[in-house]
């Protein structure tokens, strides 16, 4: 809990925030340009090192503010300590999962292995 | 007139009602507060708070027609029938239209609502510049009738945490004095998750406000001070 406390919490979920707004720019913005045809090129569009970062980037950003802000949903509306522990509890696993999910979909990625 | 007025005796009630009244005002009434003493003389058993009558005490915090407000300042003329007089949402109720301020206070207290200056005190005075003194406009007129604690729903989340917006007015009015010497202890302390950052930009305080202040830009300010105290 406090490793993400006060004024670090709200700092995260601006900066996050704006992250995401700018890479879902740039995202589109490469779409439209060059729409890709077909798995192929989306992979060797997320393969680029460059495009990989800004992915893994992203997720780590969504990740964080996801959680900041359900953080705030249940410190808000959901009372009593068992309560709150298990709410909080089950949607840092599945923040967890999503994130493992996204880093063995890039690690397969640049290994060459099939995509998850 | 007719009102429409919470009434809740604990000892007695087994849970709150509205009790009707039809009252005329007098050609001297003009504020809701003339009404409600006229209201008591038919009915002594109604009881709420009031002193100075004339917006400066804040006793007489409670909720006109679903807004927090002074009865003392808020004009009979515009107000709909009947008038729904209701105690401080959020805050327990003692008696009627009299709730209990213990909570409230407590946060007050513990932003420390004092100048805190160790440096040994000059022969006169602490002086300010009157661009410092004016830095003070806007915050130290706060008389603490609750009316904007009472319509934040973060207070109502967590009254026992979340310092609300009139104690975090009163912090920022000490932080922001060029005679105080704690602003660094007072960021440390309001640097938590509930103490300060349960405000989710509501601004009803701000909207409620009888005396026209705005606790949320007050909260606005002290993020941005803990932001720059950060970096």
């Amino acid at each position: 809990m406090r490793l993400l406390s006060g004024l670090r919490a709200w700092t995260v979920q601006r900066a996050s925030a704006l992250y995401m707004l700018g890479f879902l720019a740039w995202l589109a913005a490469a779409l439209l340009a060059a729409p890709p045809e077909g798995y192929a090129q989306w992979r060797a569009m997320v393969a680029r090192p460059a495009a990989s970062a800004a992915f893994a980037l992203f997720f780590a950003a969504l990740l964080a503010h996801a959680w900041v802000g359900v953080r705030d949903v249940v410190l808000d509306y959901v009372h009593g300590t068992v309560l709150r522990a298990t709410v909080l509890a089950l949607a840092a696993g599945a923040l967890l999962a999503a994130g493992a999910w996204v880093a063995l979909a890039l690690a397969a990625l640049h290994s060459g292995g099939a995509a998850a | 007139m007719k009102l429409s007025i919470y009434r809740y005796d604990p000892e007695r009630d087994r849970r709150p009602r509205m009790q009707d009244y039809d009252v005329a005002p007098a050609p001297s009434d003009r504020m809701l507060l003339d009404l409600l003493i006229r209201v008591k003389a038919l009915d002594d058993s109604l009881a709420f708070r009031r002193s100075c009558r004339e917006g400066v005490c804040g006793s007489d915090g409670m909720n006109i027609n679903g807004r927090n407000g002074l009865a003392c300042i808020t004009p009979l003329a515009g107000l709909k029938e009947p008038v729904e007089v209701r105690p401080l949402p959020g805050f327990p109720v003692i008696r009627d239209l009299v709730v209990d301020m213990t909570q409230f206070f407590a946060h007050y207290h513990s932003v420390k609502p004092y100048l805190v200056n160790d440096e040994p005190p000059p022969e006169r005075e602490r002086l300010q510049s009157p661009q410092e003194r004016a830095a003070l406009d806007g915050l130290y007129e706060c008389i603490l009738c609750a009316c904007c604690s009472g319509f934040c729903p973060p207070y109502w989340w967590n009254p026992d945490k979340y310092v609300g917006p009139a104690g975090l007015l009163q912090a920022y009015r000490f932080i922001a004095d060029s005679r105080d010497r704690a602003t660094r202890e007072r960021l440390a302390f309001l640097d938590d998750v509930y103490r300060l950052y349960r405000c989710r930009t509501i601004m009803n305080c701000t909207e409620v406000c009888p005396k026209n202040l705005s606790p949320s830009r007050a909260i606005e300010r002290i993020r941005a001070k803990l932001l720059a105290d950060g970096l």
